[in-house]
């Protein structure tokens, strides 16, 4: 049962994309396949990388007002800088998040406990590992939503927090003679968080969030502009278009004839590129459900510049509307009111459900961090199966 | 009293290269034993010559339990001769049917599929082009990659196997992937040395996604010690009291230092070092300053013989095992267990100096993996092992290499990136058909071998050739067949010829075989057709001509690993 | 009370048991005293108490009735029991003198019962030591194991720990007897220890350099292999103590010709034990592994006179085949085991040997199935037959 992941902008070649992707893939295996009526374990997911034939800077974005990006000040030299990097993403949208990870807990014990495992899953770079990484946080929620403010809080210390968090959102577990499982992956994700809780709400790292979301707008527009003007046609596919055509060639691939359907989760700008394969470059393509991300496939049709896009919709604004990609049998189109590059879908669009996505957090979006967050995957969850 | 004779016919497993001296035979421990079990006696069996072992009195049919290192058991009824004697044959009918990855099934799991040959297994190491593969060489103290050229390849659709030729150094292979973790395996240094990759069956949550197994071609001492990793002690001492192995192990002078190194092993675990001269081990150390075992070997003979305190034996000692860590790594795992027990108790002794070497050795213990007798344990690098798991591809691997490379300055020691090399890359440049008795296999095709039953090569024939035809046909009922079974007909082949081709085939004794050829073609294309095949083409067969037609072929003797 | 039995006369070869189980630790999670500050997300235990005694019943069991399966070896036979156990409520052994309540296993106690009991090891060059432990380990690259009281100390968490891969070490050099260590514990890769300098928990007896290994045998299995996790259904034995029974009380063995008992030693009680393991691996969603170190000579644990049985699981497919067939065991003695293929899976324990195992369908529903000679040895045999058509 193959799932398809087409990223979209801000995604390029290396450990960043790979760890990722291996984060990504545990929680969606973990959580967000089961409401699609599969099972984690059997479920294959492939994720065509296009990055590498997105925008090319030729001076590296120099001509950004202040290209400085790097959140290397922050965290512990001894972590990996991708995750702290990360972590610290997170807290830039969350303005509430300062301090002392224990009072903070105190003041908002779902709350901090999100932030642990988003933080744990910051630095998951095994697939596996990130799969009962997710199945723990949904754990852990339950906990957390039983337990709004558990007795040990009161006594709990930066040094065991962690170890207590884990040993009661596993209280029923078959006994251990030791903390296994995902302890390891909690206490780190817990020093991390302790290390960058300081920078929270500073002044300094909302000013690098702001960067981080010029360069972020920066490479979305070259993304769009390069595929726009090399997206081929049919018989003549763009380079973009075919190593996604590849990619769900290799999904169908393992269909069998017990298990024929197909995913297919879009990000950002993938989504744009897949309404164009459903609606030109293969229109018999048959996905049994598209969910767009942070997409901007309904600004797209508004311009009017996908191959599929007809003039004379609609014919009296603001009756008609698109109907939805044949092959699509259902379309869920999630977007966030603080993310500027997202968009709905469904003014434009027949037949797609939009879902908002709310954080509840500040505007300074870096576009890209709701495969960071685990709510993020129990709230689609929840959607998908309702 | 009687006569046992047990012969043991592994041909199959004799593949050497050009320019390989011959290799030591294949030894097995074996148990005769009655009907109840009660063991009569124990022996060997060697594929270069017969054993001949005495049996007590006992009553009923003797049988012989042959024992492989991955733990599988095969058992045979003696044949009753003339005058108390009795013989057993074992031979290779049961090994992979590729000659020339034979050797290893001995030493893959126990359930290993490639044990029955007919058995279908869905192994893939395709599926694992991506792994990155880099060899690693210890010269004057350092340890520095090597470049990556085996002398031949081979490969099929489940494994990879590779051969080197190796100085007199440690030597290790470095693997890893996204998926796979990056851990080293030791490979014998001072000559040839071969390397099976495939992926792993075992179930054991210890494993790695990728078995590795290596030889150096001395067959008997290396399944000695693939006892002895197991802990299977009857079986190691048979083969080491037993034949031409126990008087070459301990050769008083000997050109070959891994045989050496792996009877002191032997003796070491089972006590029997009390009754060699010390000298001896002296000599091993002495005389193969590039191995670190010798060295590991002697500190740990000295320290459970006991120290003498006061006039500098635990220094001795401590300075034995500072040689070894700067003469490299153990190429054994059994290495790896002395080196953390002379490490562990001097640390403890308030009689020892402190040395950062038994930091070092118990931060290489920590970090051990498991790949058989061999020394294996995971780590970016070889003098970094860590017990955390580090995964990423190529380029990840590349840029931690970079990165270390900056670290220590080492602009003057060579590229930094040197000796990478994809495992998907190693076999493009080497291709050898393998000497085998199934039906020639051409890269990319697959064969399923077929007792024919009541429908012939023509019927099966006649009926994909009706069949394809029908699939151009829009509303034919094969179409809907094929579209109910969600198989995406865009993807098949135009034409039947370039899809599949049927073949007479051998059969077991008394049935001719039908053999089906799923043709080369792009790994999409052809599961397309197999699952045409699977889902469409064969159960129509099957319906016309009776459950009988076309059944998979297999030998009497079948077993299946259950899963649950 | 720690002595719980003692062998009258007590001279002579004995095996001499040292069994600990740790289910209370009141200084790490849920426990009754101040939380330490690094608990390395240690809680409470249910299954040590209950392990504990399940093995010490075992090992009495011959003691308090004649006949009955146990410590059996006649040639070296139950000497003493020393016992202890820290447990949430009172726990108690039956022993031939009544029950007694047990003392708990706190550092201090265990290194003076390991004191104790080397000296009883020691004593006569034919003994045999059985050092058993039921509780939370963890592992860098030796094994340690937690006492009771780990954590009271934040200035010295490790102290109440002990190094039990250097204990062995230590009475490889004390004793000329053979030792069995059987040790029920975790051996989960501590990084946070692995990486940075931790302190090492000292041992129970420091190891004499100037000794010489003089032991003629030893056994160590361990619940679990490195860097992972042994388990226990909570309230329940644990499932590495529970295979370790049963393979003890009947599972394997190995008779020689002209020998009246089947011996069970180290290298046969590992691989019973570890193939246990991966039989119950099959319905659990965790597995789990065991591990072993073994030297020296075989020096047998037990000595019992009936041969040991097989748990015999023998399937067919497919499935709806399977419903319509006979399936028989024959030995070679002419021993016949049927069962009827419509009750399921046959899941049998018979004696070992060599078996012709057999499936027919009695209207024909598919060809008969034969597998002449198969090896039946313990303490497991699976056999999945077919595809029968």
């Amino acid at each position: 049962m193959p799932i398809v992941f087409v990223h979209g902008v801000n995604n390029r070649a290396g450990d960043e994309y790979r760890d990722n992707e291996a984060g990504r893939n545990g929680f969606l295996k973990a959580i967000v396949a089961p409401a699609l009526g599969l099972k984690g374990k059997d479920v294959t997911i492939v994720s065509p990388y296009w990055g590498g034939d997105g925008a090319k800077f030729a001076w590296d974005m120099s001509v950004l007002p202040d290209p400085a990006d790097s959140y290397e000040a922050f965290g512990s030299e001894n972590d990996d800088p991708l995750a702290t990097e990360r972590v610290l993403e997170l807290l830039a949208k969350s303005p509430n998040a300062t301090g002392d990870p224990v009072e903070l807990a105190k003041a908002d014990f779902e709350g901090t406990v999100e932030l642990i495992y988003a933080s744990a899953l910051a630095a998951s770079s095994d697939q596996d590992q990130a799969q009962e990484l997710a199945a723990s946080y949904e754990r852990a929620m339950a906990y957390a939503t039983a337990h709004p403010k558990p007795d040990w809080l009161a006594t709990a210390e930066e040094s065991n927090f962690a170890d207590l968090l884990n040993h009661h959102v596993h209280a029923g577990d078959e006994e251990s003679f030791a903390a296994g499982g995902v302890f390891d992956q909690l206490k780190e994700g817990f020093s991390r968080l302790v290390n960058a809780l300081p920078a929270a709400g500073t002044e300094v790292l909302g000013a690098l969030g702001r960067r981080k979301l010029n360069a972020t707008v920066t490479r979305f527009a070259g993304d769009a502009f390069v595929y726009l003007s090399r997206r081929g046609a049919p018989g003549s596919e763009g380079t973009i278009v075919k190593l996604v055509l590849a990619g769900l060639d290799e999904a169908i691939a393992k269909k069998t004839a017990q298990d024929n359907k197909l995913i297919v989760i879009a990000h950002s700008f993938g989504g744009e590129v897949m309404y164009d394969i459903l609606t030109t470059f293969r229109p018999t393509l048959q996905v049994d459900c598209l969910i767009t991300v942070g997409s901007q496939v309904g600004l797209f049709e508004e311009m009017k510049v996908y191959l599929a896009s007809k003039d004379d919709i609609p014919k009296h604004y603001p009756d008609g509307r698109v109907p939805k990609p044949a092959g699509a049998k259902r379309w869920l189109n999630v977007f966030d009111m603080n993310d500027v590059l997202s968009y709905r879908a469904s003014p434009v669009f027949d037949g797609v459900d939009d879902f908002e996505y709310e954080t509840g957090y500040s505007t300074l979006q870096a576009h890209g961090g709701y495969f960071l967050r685990p709510s993020f995957y129990t709230r689609l969850a929840k959607r998908l199966k309702s | 009293m009687s006569d046992l004779t047990v012969t043991l016919n592994y041909s199959s497993t004799d593949y050497t290269p050009a320019g390989v001296a011959q290799q030591t035979p294949v030894a097995l421990p074996l148990k005769v034993v009655d009907a109840d079990g009660v063991v009569l006696a124990d022996g060997v069996a060697i594929s270069s010559e017969p054993s001949s072992i005495t049996l007590p009195d006992f009553e009923g049919p003797p049988f012989v339990r042959l024992t492989w290192p991955s733990g599988r058991v095969q058992t045979r009824r003696a044949v009753p001769g003339a005058a108390s004697t009795w013989t057993a044959h074992f031979d290779d009918s049961r090994i992979s049917h590729n000659e020339w990855s034979a050797w290893a099934v001995l030493r893959l799991g126990e359930k290993s599929t490639f044990a029955e040959p007919s058995s279908e297994n869905d192994l893939d190491i395709q599926k694992f082009d991506k792994v990155w593969l880099r060899l690693w060489k210890y010269d004057e103290g350092r340890w520095m990659p090597a470049p990556f050229a085996p002398t031949q390849a081979f490969h099929n659709r489940a494994v990879v196997q590779m051969e080197f030729q190796l100085g007199a150094a440690c030597w290790l292979l470095q693997l890893g992937a996204a998926r796979v973790p990056w851990h080293f395996v030791a490979l014998p240094g001072g000559g040839p040395c071969r390397v099976l990759i495939t992926p792993s069956e075992s179930t054991d949550p210890r494993r790695e996604p990728l078995k590795v197994v290596v030889t150096s071609y001395r067959r008997d001492a290396e399944t000695l010690l693939e006892f002895l990793a197991r802990d299977s002690l009857r079986a190691a001492t048979s083969l080491a009291t037993t034949g031409p192995l126990a008087t070459r192990l301990l050769e008083e002078k000997s050109d070959d230092p891994i045989s050496a190194i792996i009877g002191a092993y032997f003796l070491l675990r089972t006590d029997g070092w009390r009754s060699v001269p010390t000298h001896w081990f002296d000599n091993l150390f002495h005389m193969f300053p590039w191995i670190p075992d010798p060295a590991i070997i002697r500190c740990v003979i000295a320290l459970r013989s006991g120290v003498s305190v006061g006039t500098g034996g635990v220094e001795r000692a401590v300075a034995d095992l500072e040689t070894a860590w700067r003469r490299g790594l153990p190429v054994f795992a059994e290495g790896i267990t002395l080196l953390q027990e002379a490490a562990s108790v001097l640390r403890a002794s308030e009689r020892a100096p402190k040395h950062e070497v038994f930091e070092s050795i118990e931060r290489l213990a920590a970090s051990e993996a498991w790949a058989g007798a061999m020394l294996s344990f995971r780590g970016a690098r070889p003098t970094i092992p860590s017990p955390e798991k580090q995964l990423g591809s190529l380029e990840r691997a590349m840029d931690a290499s970079l990165r270390f490379a900056e670290n220590q300055e080492l602009s003057t020691m060579g590229s930094a990136v040197d000796g990478f090399t994809l495992l998907g890359d190693v076999v493009p440049n080497f291709w050898a058909k393998a000497r085998s008795s199934s039906p020639a296999s051409v890269p990319g095709e697959k064969t399923v071998n077929y007792e024919r039953g009541p429908a012939t090569r023509g019927d099966v024939e006649a009926y994909l050739q009706k069949l394809w035809e029908d699939l151009l046909r829009p509303n034919s009922e094969a179409r809907r067949q094929v579209d109910q079974a969600g198989i995406d007909i865009n993807r098949l082949p135009q034409r039947l010829e370039d899809a599949i081709r049927v073949e007479d085939a051998v059969g077991s004794v008394d049935i001719p075989g039908t053999a089906v050829v799923f043709l080369a073609a792009a790994p999409i294309v052809k599961k397309v057709v197999l699952d045409l095949w699977k889902f469409v083409a064969l159960p129509q067969i099957r319906r016309r001509w009776g459950d009988s037609a076309l059944r998979e072929r297999k030998p009497p003797k079948t077993r299946k690993a259950r899963s649950r | 009370m720690t002595k719980v039995y003692e062998r009258n006369p007590l001279a002579g070869p004995g095996v001499h048991v040292l069994a600990i189980g740790v289910g209370d630790y009141p200084h790490l999670i849920d426990g009754a005293q101040k939380l330490a500050k690094m608990p390395l997300g240690l809680g409470q235990l249910s299954s040590p108490p209950l392990s504990l005694k399940a093995f010490v019943t075992w090992c009495l069991a011959p003691v308090m009735k004649a006949g009955a399966t146990g410590l059996q070896n006649d040639q070296c036979s139950l000497a003493t029991v020393e016992v202890l156990c820290s447990a949430k409520g009172a726990i108690s052994v039956d022993v031939p003198g009544g029950a007694v309540e047990l003392e708990r296993a706190t550092r201090a106690n265990i290194k003076a019962a390991f004191t104790r009991w080397r000296m009883r090891v020691c004593s006569d060059d034919n003994n045999i030591g059985v050092f058993y432990f039921c509780g939370h380990g963890i592992m860098v690259a030796d094994h340690y194991l937690l006492a009771e009281d780990f954590g009271d100390d934040d200035e010295a968490p490790w102290d109440k720990a002990f190094d039990v891969s250097n204990s062995l070490r230590a009475m490889e050099r004390e004793t000329k007897g053979a030792l069995y260590f059987l040790v029920d514990a975790c051996r989960q890769v501590s990084k946070k220890i692995a990486l940075t300098a931790g302190a090492i928990p000292t041992s129970l007896m420091v190891v004499d350099l100037e000794k010489a290994v003089v032991r003629s045998s030893a056994t160590l299995i361990r619940a679990t292999g490195e860097g992972k996790l042994a388990f226990a259904p909570g309230g329940k034995v644990s499932r590495f103590t529970d295979v370790l029974l049963t393979a003890l009380s009947g599972y394997c063995g190995i008779r020689t010709s002209g020998k009246p008992t089947w011996d069970v030693d180290g290298e046969t009680l590992a691989t019973a034990v570890r193939k246990l393991l991966e039989n119950n691996n099959k319905s659990s969603q965790r597995k789990q592994v065991s591990d072993q170190q073994i030297g020296g000579t075989s020096v047998p644990l037990l000595r019992v006179t009936t041969a040991p049985m097989v748990k015999v699981e023998i399937d067919l497919l497919p499935t709806e085949k399977r419903a319509v067939a006979q399936m028989s065991l024959t030995s070679s003695k002419g021993v016949k085991f049927v069962h009827d293929g419509s009750k399921g899976v046959l899941l049998k324990d018979i004696p070992g040997g060599v078996y012709d195992v057999s499936a027919q369908a009695a209207a024909h529903e598919f060809a008969d199935l034969s597998y002449p000679e198969e090896g039946v040895w313990p303490p497991v045999y699976e056999l999945t037959m077919g595809p029968a058509v």
